[in-house]
């Protein structure tokens, strides 16, 4: 763990003190805000410096199942899997990937050669997606709370964001408590917007998106035959109740204006890896490869073949499941109710999620020294946010790290995350028991 | 409904004209235009009683299509390149390919090793996320490194950015130096990447000659010769206007090797440029030096003999950002690790990108990559190190394909005379074989070739591929379409001796036919 903590603190290192005189590109406007330092610079050395348990960033911190690690021993030996891929995409890969994306949106024409582009995960393929399909002063909505990573790349795109917030309703998980009004996501079009990126299963509520909201996103998308629906799906395989609340592709609903972006990490425990890819018709899937051609021109080879390796065995019978799939939701089903049970012995209400690996906790039960003179370089607002605030007192105090959810949304909507904290629970069992150790010996005291 | 195709074919007009006077690539665009405008009409049809919409708003940029600034600024890159067109060559016939520039080889067994081992060591997190900036085991290597190349202390968390190998460093530096209207200077012949990069970034490349001079000026005799950069050259083209230049040595598709004078020219001509021009050194082919130049300079670095690195000129430390790579070096393009090292000020900007644009590089290949560099110091296969073995390697192989290619009536470099690096032959087309190309294959009309024309070597390139077995690549789209066009890239191809010695002794065999059908009487060649 400790090389983990030095390696991020590292990271923090390189943010400069240069700003305003390094921007005399064209990227200047477009970088604007991009030079400050972001919420993981400073909570990842944080939580390093308290040792705290740090339940922030999104990554597991366990390896890869054997049998995709043995995927990858297995492509390292041959030749042609050391040697640049086909640019658009590996073949075996997109061969895979083609079958997988067939049988899941029930169609026959989904073709490796035309219809798939991988990349150096899916940050990547959403970025060569982006400066493909963006032109300057193109406007991209995005449902907030959003990954922050969304409003940067379409800053450098060219391309405008606009928020649409996802409503608290009070009901009970995620999925029903966090709502998209669907008239507001009307209004939000303009003859300017070209993209709408959705999140499904989403970070950071958990919440997976229904048949009945899809249906409604796909009707109003319809109308605006320019849009593009970005559809970032790489939680798919992290879904709790399939029967109650499955994943559902927006591609099976409208599939002439959705781009299909998943990625290998999270899946397989392999955030590292970085295979990414995007799945949708022809003219769409080349808006990232001809991209990417001249950005990198393809994504490293060993780690494709041997994802096209993993992906086929993932769905053979696994640890007494189905499919390893199935063992994976189940095995984070676990770890969720673990961290579930220990929110709520320290007095927060989790809103427990229907998929991912994070849940979203309301503290408006927590009593801490508030509100704080202090800021921070990726928080210079006064007074500093609730949450941003909370979190920062929860490392130093407790010894736990979340992250704060203001971090998610743009300044305008920062109230709504006021009493909320964003938890991972990609992390092992004994990680999760000490985060709920720690959790017991300070607030059951009070 | 004919209400929509008029307006659809009153638009496509305006458009047609709109964008022949601002691209002036007419036919790609058209047909761009074309297809956007059947889409639309497809579309307009499907909503029955939906108003119509314009394909374009009222600032005339075309909406739908989904074509975004990128893919508009590309312009005919987004269409086939020679890069697709010889790649279906090459599988639509049975070719010895010598057109791709990638090994057909295994990395080196410890190169394999350490990426098995690293896969393996769990306890160094080889499977997540790593530093954006690059992985702390292979940027304290590169320090390392880099002290000894460029005699100076290098900081391996402020003054290097890991990237997917070294097309995305240069995609980054170009990114965060260029502005729409700057210039960017590329020596010609050039790697086409580099173009179509600068366009991505909204700046004008400017092509600087190099000169071909021929070691016999005979203009009846067609002789292998050097490229060479006159200073006069440069200064012509450098002006306050130019952001950058694009410096790659050993040199893509030459085999080049800039001297020390060179250098030192364009070390002399940043000074005509703006204050802020930066020399972006591409030397992904450093390693291979198979012919260093007579005298070393006294900037040579102790670990790659005959590359001088710009970086280490006097006073260019501050001007350059230098990148590389681990594919060529490493027989393992497919690894996709590259580099660029420069001052704090140049890599920050890039620093800041790299969260962005794809968070981080592979972590598991950048830790196989910081085990296996120490590695190639040591001792192997007899050699004092892997550096010697590949040199001595790729020199043979040079030999071999060399000699296959006078024999068959090329015109090549000699080694003995001309220093030169990579794994390249930029060979002249000679008399006898420039006969042989079927006249009825010159000067037609293909989409994939500079200007839409296949011109003599082009020609040749797919004579060779369809009726001959052999691929190799033309010479053309390594220049500006203005230079094809004078015909300057007519009398060249590239042909690759990054192959095993079986497919080099194939691709002869395949050249010795060329031979045998140059003897063959007038008479019998035309009766078949």
């Amino acid at each position: 763990m400790n090389l983990r903590k030095a390696v991020v603190a590292l990271s923090s290192r390189t943010t400069t003190r240069y700003s305003s005189r390094l921007f005399s590109s064209f990227l200047a406007d477009r970088l604007h805000g991009l030079d400050r330092p972001t919420v993981w610079h400073e909570f990842s050395p944080l939580a390093a410096q308290h040792q705290a348990i740090n339940l922030g960033q999104g990554f597991p911190d366990g390896d890869p199942p054997s049998f995709v690690q043995d995927a990858m021993h297995a492509a390292v030996f041959h030749k042609s899997a050391n040697q640049y891929a086909r640019s658009a995409a590996h073949m075996p890969l997109a061969q895979v990937l083609a079958d997988e994306y067939n049988t899941k949106l029930k169609r026959t024409d989904i073709a490796a050669e035309t219809h798939i582009a991988t990349a150096v995960g899916c940050t990547h393929a959403l970025y060569c997606a982006l400066t493909g399909l963006i032109q300057a002063g193109d406007e991209v909505i995005l449902l907030e709370p959003a990954f922050d990573i969304y409003s940067s790349q379409v800053q450098m795109a060219g391309g405008k964001a606009v928020y649409v917030p996802l409503r608290p309703s009070g009901k009970e998980g995620a999925s029903q408590y966090f709502q998209l009004d669907l008239d507001e996501f009307e209004r939000a079009i303009t003859p300017r917007t070209k993209a709408f990126i959705l999140n499904t299963p989403h970070n950071p509520t958990g919440k997976i998106f229904s048949q009945t909201e899809l249906e409604g996103i796909a009707a109003v998308v319809q109308k605006h035959p320019r849009i593009t629906i970005l559809a970032d799906e790489v939680y798919e395989h992290l879904v709790f109740d399939k029967a109650k609340e499955p994943h559902i592709p927006i591609a099976s609903l409208l599939w002439d204006q959705t781009l299909t972006l998943s990625s290998a990490g999270k899946t397989f425990s392999c955030t590292g890896w970085k295979v990414g890819w995007a799945v949708g018709p022809p003219h769409l899937v080349q808006a990232v490869t001809a991209v990417q051609q001249w950005v990198t021109f393809s994504a490293p080879t060993p780690n494709q073949d041997a994802i096209a390796q993993a992906l086929v065995q993932a769905r053979q019978p696994y640890a007494g499941f189905a499919s390893y799939y199935d063992y994976l939701a189940d095995d984070y089903h676990q770890k969720q109710q673990l961290l579930v049970a220990a929110l709520q012995s320290a007095g927060m209400t989790p809103i427990v999620p229907a998929g991912g690996f994070f849940i979203m906790a309301d503290t408006s039960a927590i009593d801490f020294p508030f509100p704080t003179k202090e800021t921070t370089p990726a928080m210079p607002a006064t007074p500093m946010p609730r949450d941003w605030a909370l979190s920062r007192w929860m490392t130093q105090t407790v010894g736990v790290t979340a992250i704060p959810p203001s971090a998610f949304y743009s300044p305008n909507n920062v109230p709504l995350a006021q009493n909320l904290l964003r938890f991972a629970y990609c992390k092992n069992a004994e990680t999760l028991q000490e985060a709920q150790r720690r959790f017991a010996a300070y607030f059951q005291k009070q | 409904m004919k209400f929509v195709s008029h307006i659809l074919s009153a638009a496509l007009s305006i458009a047609t004209i709109f964008s022949v006077l601002t691209w002036g690539f007419p036919s790609n665009t058209q047909i761009r235009i074309e297809r956007t405008q059947t889409v639309l009409r497809e579309r307009v049809s499907d909503q029955g009683s939906q108003t119509p919409q314009s394909p374009f708003d009222s600032s005339g940029n075309l909406l739908s299509g989904g074509h975004g600034e990128a893919i508009l600024r590309l312009g005919t890159a987004a269409k086939p390149t020679v890069w697709t067109e010889f790649s279906r060559l090459s599988q639509q016939n049975e070719v010895v390919n010598l057109g791709q520039g990638f090994p057909d080889w295994l990395p080196p067994k410890f190169a394999v090793d350490s990426l098995v081992e690293a896969a393996l060591d769990s306890a160094s997190y080889p499977h997540q996320y790593t530093r954006t900036a690059g992985h702390p085991n292979l940027v304290q290597q590169l320090a390392r490194r880099y002290r000894t190349h460029l005699g100076r202390d290098i900081d391996p968390m402020t003054e290097i950015s890991v990237t997917v190998g070294a097309s995305q460093a240069l995609y980054l530096c170009l990114q965060t130096l260029v502005k729409p209207g700057d210039d960017v200077i590329v020596f010609e012949p050039f790697f086409d990447l580099y173009v179509n990069q600068i366009k991505l970034a909204g700046g004008n490349p400017v092509f600087v000659p190099l000169r071909f001079v021929p070691y016999n000026e005979d203009e009846n005799v067609i002789s292998g010769g050097e490229w060479v950069l006159e200073p006069h050259t440069l200064k012509q083209y450098i002006s306050t206007k130019t952001r950058a230049i694009i410096l790659n040595s050993p040199h893509n598709p030459t085999g080049k090797i800039f001297t020390r004078d060179e250098m030192e020219y364009i070390a002399e001509a940043l000074e005509l440029a703006n204050p802020d021009c930066v020399v972006l050194s591409d030397e992904v082919y450093k390693y291979i030096v198979h012919s260093p130049p007579k005298e070393r300079a006294a900037e040579e670095s102790l670990f790659c003999r005959g590359h001088v690195h710009f970086a280490s000129l006097p006073g260019m430390w501050d001007r350059t950002i230098t990148i590389s790579s681990a594919g060529k070096t490493f027989s393992a393009t497919g690894w996709q690790i590259g580099w660029c090292i420069g001052p704090q000020r140049l890599m920050a900007p890039i620093h800041q990108l790299l969260p962005y644009v794809q968070f981080c590089a592979s972590t598991v290949v950048q830790e196989a990559l910081a085990r296996a560099l120490p590695r190639a110091d040591e001792p192997y296969l007899g050699h004092e190190s892997y550096y010697d073995y590949l040199r001595v390697k790729y020199t043979k192989k040079r030999d071999k394909l060399a000699t296959a290619l006078k024999a068959a009536g090329f015109a090549v470099p000699d080694y003995d005379r001309t220093p030169g690096g990579g794994f390249f032959i930029f060979a002249r087309i000679g008399k006898e074989i420039r006969d042989q190309i079927p006249v009825s294959r010159i000067s037609v009309k293909n989409d994939a070739a500079p200007g839409g024309v296949a011109r003599q070597d082009w020609a040749l390139c797919q004579w060779l591929a369809e009726e001959r077995g052999l691929l190799c690549i033309p010479a053309s789209p390594f220049f500006s379409l203005e230079s094809s066009e004078a015909g300057k890239s007519d009398e060249f191809i590239r042909i690759a001796f990054c192959k095993t010695d079986e497919t080099i002794e194939a691709a002869a065999e395949a050249l010795s036919s060329l031979k045998i059908a140059s003897v063959v009487p007038d008479q019998e060649r035309n009766s078949r």
